[in-house]
């Protein structure tokens, strides 16, 4: 059944995820800066994918929202986390179905915070890697999803972390 | 496969549990066709994941076509897999006596789940 959304704003409080708007400071700027940040992240997309094969406008978050709500809210999760338009669009790309290759995490208190997300895609399309030297984005790491296969590690997926309030 | 063996997960959301299902499928079987509402979708990015969604993961493409031909016999056996999500559970369906690879499979399945969404009772 499809949600009655039209807007980036109707679609994050029907997803759930409504406390990102209402905790935000100021209040009233949450839109706007989710509205920016969103422009941004589709801006990194259309300078990675020229061709326009990955697009992230507000309108392609809420027709995704009609065929798969819970990867939709995952984005909105990690867009209240993450500011870097490179680490959303490599969020966006493991919910397209891109797997996640190698995460190498750098850190010295104080000093340092390096993450590189390294995306192969099963299907044939070149890799992906992606690179961000903000702590925040460490939050992204912890909605993978972990599994062990044959007794090897795997991360796969993105998932939301918090249940709907 | 007479029936097949239903292995039922509690989780916080079905269609969330159905897409961390498929997504190990893929991984164990890189090859892996699924088919939902009737249709064979090539890809990962053609499904649609909800609280209320059917999917059937075959191997691969032979598979796929074997099953849909004839249906179950020996030489299908552990190549296929029916998952089946509701809002708050997700259903596996396997052979009544599945393949030590499709045992195997399952256990990710689940132990993933668990790892992933901090399930610590899964749906008696």
């Amino acid at each position: 059944m499809n949600a009655n959304v039209h807007s980036l704003e109707e679609l994050i409080r029907h997803s759930g995820e409504g406390w990102i708007l209402d905790w935000f400071k100021p209040r009233e700027k949450a839109v706007e800066h989710l509205k920016r940040l969103l422009e941004q992240v589709n801006a990194a997309a259309s300078q990675r994918f020229p061709g326009g094969s990955v697009r992230l406008a507000e309108k392609d978050l809420i027709a995704d929202y009609q065929r798969s709500r819970h990867k939709v809210r995952a984005f909105i999760q990690s867009m209240s986390e993450s500011r870097t338009p490179e680490m959303l669009l490599m969020v966006w790309r493991v919910l397209q179905g891109m797997e996640i290759e190698r995460i190498d995490m750098r850190y010295i208190l104080g000093t340092r915070f390096e993450l590189e997300v390294a995306l192969r895609s099963p299907y044939g399309d070149p890799p992906e890697t992606y690179k961000s030297d903000d702590i925040d984005d460490a939050a992204l790491i912890r909605h993978f999803g972990i599994m062990k296969m044959n007794g090897g590690p795997v991360f796969d997926g993105f998932y939301a972390t918090r249940s709907e309030r | 496969m007479i029936g097949g063996r239903d292995i039922r997960i509690g989780v916080p959301s079905g269609a969330a549990a159905l897409d961390f299902a498929v997504r190990a499928i893929r991984i164990r079987w890189p090859g892996a066709v699924f088919a939902a509402n009737g249709d064979v979708s090539k890809r990962y990015d053609d499904l649609e994941f909800h609280d209320s969604s059917e999917i059937i993961a075959y191997k691969d493409r032979a598979a796929c076509q074997k099953w849909r031909a004839i249906g179950y016999d020996e030489s299908v056996k552990g190549t296929m897999i029916y998952l089946i999500s509701d809002r708050s559970d997700l259903t596996i369906v396997v052979e009544d006596e599945p393949s030590a690879e499709i045992q195997s499979l399952v256990s990710a399945i689940e132990d993933g789940l668990v790892r992933t969404f901090h399930l610590f009772k899964p749906a008696a």
